[in-house]
């Protein structure tokens, strides 16, 4: 039998939530690498790609490769009252998933491994020309300035030391980002480039923002945005497609 | 009166349609009330009820639970007092005004987790008849008319105590929904289950609210407005799993009704499901005393998770999936509603539901516009802040989001 413990619960919640937004059902796909889950929004606009390595589990037992399938929706409802410090079980078998929270109790919940297809992903080959790593803090606030004007987050990056995060819409707010803030901690760009993204899918990954404390951000003009979150072990890979001019 | 501003009322008492809807809602709901407690000489009254039942939401979990009667009414002649499908498209909000005011409605205490009293008294039954039932009620007092002066209360008829309430009639319930009273099955499966079979909105609703459908050990009194709300966003949950299923439809259509100076377009175009209400209360209408109109947006996701509960919203969303789900496509929804001040009276939320699915009965009135084409139909037959306009037209013609499959190599 399949047997993982994870040492924060909390960090799973997180991560459930997001998944919860984008699909219904998603596949935990277990081998000897690690967890890995992948999953397509229905529209397919934004891809999370989530890899946790075996060392990111206090106990990680998997003799064979072996797939859980579960519904986001109801696994989010059960981790509703999860608090900081406790475990996340899960022991999977052919036919059913047994999670168990361990906290001052232990909660068991068991639920049918119900069959999810691994979606098939297109593996997108994409050359980024800027690459932007910041604090988490600075992509949630203006994540949320950007919400408070419109619904498109547009990302500028037109030298080598400027980066600007703007929400458009009747009014505008802006981020400017320099190289000689802490808030801004590496630019790279080897092109400027300038895209613009759906908040309706960016807010999704503010969650994240409080499992990671650095996001990098790689994109291209009127390419496809990918933050990838770093956790302490692991890392959760957000793919987004740009609107369309 | 809502809307009307009060002193232009003392200057036309009831006869120089100052309000300009050619007739006096004071005093047509005024004569209704009259014309009704002249019926009424006792403490003891009988009638049929439509069937007419609420359950109130103040004091959960102690609630009142209301049946309508109108007094010395019976037979079929009782059924036009509380029939929204009667009513729809044929009469005016001043007709419904009058009819609702000669509705008396009797009241007593109940708790929620024991619908069982009800059942005893076979007044669930009466309620969820197709046919008025006669029935008998003992009141606490004689009601008498009033005329009220109140801008928040819409002229319905009296509500009393009862102290006791007889159902004589026999009560006929449709087969199917008289089994699933005696099966164990959970309220979800059973509202779906009376709607395929075609009852009526309000009819699963009374059944709901009641307390008459859902899972024997757990029946509880449900407050009528929730339980609106509760059959709308169950019915639209089933029809999302056919719609799911299906292919987005290739055209922009676009549908027009109004009832009830309420004007509706609704908007389909092309895409995975997702909707948006956008709903207008002009200047001195209902709910907005304000000189500017005032606007409501709500959306809902692909899984039809409303950002925020509307039952407006819900009600209409309802009919726009029975007909996607019926002609299987799935598509992008835009609803605009827009109501003028003449809508005095809140009618319930029938009127949105009804409404909507009329519109896209009688099928589009605009087929793949071109973007100007739409913008000069919403401008001529709407008059809400052109900035909506504008956001429409450009959720429908700008809003290209491009897929990860783009940049697939």
């Amino acid at each position: 039998m399949v047997r993982i413990v994870y040492p924060e619960a909390k960090y799973i919640k997180s991560i459930i939530d997001v998944l919860a937004k984008l699909a219904d059902e998603v596949a935990f796909q277990l081998t000897s690498d690690g967890l890995r889950v992948k999953a397509l929004d229905p529209a397919r606009v934004a891809l999370i790609d989530i890899d946790l390595p075996p060392t990111a589990f206090l106990e990680y037992n998997v003799p064979e490769d072996t797939i859980a399938g579960i519904s986001t929706a109801n696994l989010a409802k059960l981790l509703k009252k999860i608090k900081k410090g406790d475990k996340f079980v899960m022991e999977v078998t052919e036919d059913t998933i047994t999670i168990t929270v361990e906290s001052i109790s232990r909660r068991k919940y068991r639920f049918r491994n119900m069959e999810v297809p691994v979606p098939d992903i297109p593996e997108a080959k994409l050359e980024f020309n800027v690459e932007a790593q910041l604090l988490v803090d600075v992509i949630k606030h203006a994540i949320k300035d950007a919400e408070a004007v419109g619904d498109t987050l547009e990302i500028e990056a037109p030298d080598e030391v400027t980066l600007y995060l703007r929400g458009v819409g009747t009014t505008t707010t802006e981020t400017k980002l320099t190289r000689d803030m802490a808030a801004l901690i590496d630019l790279v760009v080897k092109e400027p480039s300038k895209s613009a993204y759906q908040l309706e899918y960016l807010k999704h990954v503010v969650n994240l923002t409080r499992i990671a404390e650095i996001v990098v951000l790689r994109f291209s003009s009127d390419m496809p945005l990918e933050m990838e979150f770093s956790l302490a072990e692991g890392r959760v890979k957000y793919l987004l497609a740009p609107k369309a001019i | 009166m809502p809307g009307i501003p009060r002193d232009l009322c003392l200057r036309c008492k009831g006869y120089r349609n100052l309000c300009g809807l050619g007739y006096c809602p004071l005093l047509r709901g005024f004569r209704g009330k009259v014309k009704m407690i002249s019926r009424i000489n006792d403490t003891r009254v009988d009638g049929a009820t439509p069937p007419s039942a609420l359950v109130g939401e103040h004091g959960y979990p102690y609630v009142n639970v209301y049946i309508g009667l109108p007094p010395s009414i019976h037979g079929d002649e009782a059924k036009k007092y509380d029939d929204p499908s009667l009513w729809f498209l044929r009469l005016g909000l001043g007709d419904i005004i009058e009819l609702r005011s000669q509705l008396m409605y009797a009241k007593k205490k109940a708790k929620v987790n024991d619908p069982w009293v009800l059942y005893e008294e076979e007044i669930g039954l009466a309620a969820l008849s197709r046919k008025p039932v006669d029935a008998e009620a003992e009141l606490s007092g004689i009601p008498r008319p009033k005329l009220r002066l109140d801008p928040l209360l819409p002229p319905i008829g009296p509500t009393i105590s009862a102290r006791r309430i007889r159902v004589a009639g026999n009560p006929s319930l449709h087969p199917v929904l008289e089994k699933l009273i005696w099966d164990d099955v959970k309220a979800e499966e059973a509202v779906w289950t009376l709607h395929r079979e075609g009852l009526d909105h309000y009819e699963i609703v009374r059944a709901l609210s009641l307390g008459l459908i859902g899972t024997i050990k757990r029946r509880k009194l449900v407050p009528t407005r929730w339980s609106i709300t509760a059959v709308d966003s169950i019915v639209a949950k089933m029809y999302l799993r056919t719609i799911h299923l299906s292919r987005p439809i290739s055209d922009v259509l676009v549908y027009h009704a109004e009832y009830l100076y309420n004007k509706y377009t609704v908007i389909l175009y092309p895409g995975r499901y997702s909707s948006e209400w956008i709903e207008v209360w002009m200047p001195n209408s209902l709910w907005n005393p304000h000189a500017e109109p005032s606007i409501l947006i709500i959306h809902d996701d692909y899984w039809g998770r409303p950002e925020k509960m509307d039952g407006g919203f819900l009600a209409a969303r309802t009919p726009i999936l029975e007909h996607l789900a019926s002609v299987r496509r799935q598509a992008k929804v835009i609803i605009l509603r827009e109501v003028a001040p003449q809508y005095i009276y809140p009618v319930g939320n029938w009127q949105i539901r009804m409404t909507v699915a009329e519109a896209l009965r009688r099928g589009p009135v605009l087929r793949n516009p071109m973007k100007k084409e739409l913008l000069t139909y919403l401008r001529r037959t709407h008059s809400v802040p052109t900035h909506i306009y504008d956001h429409i037209v450009k959720k429908i013609y700008n809003e290209r989001q491009t897929t990860i499959d783009d940049f697939k190599k």
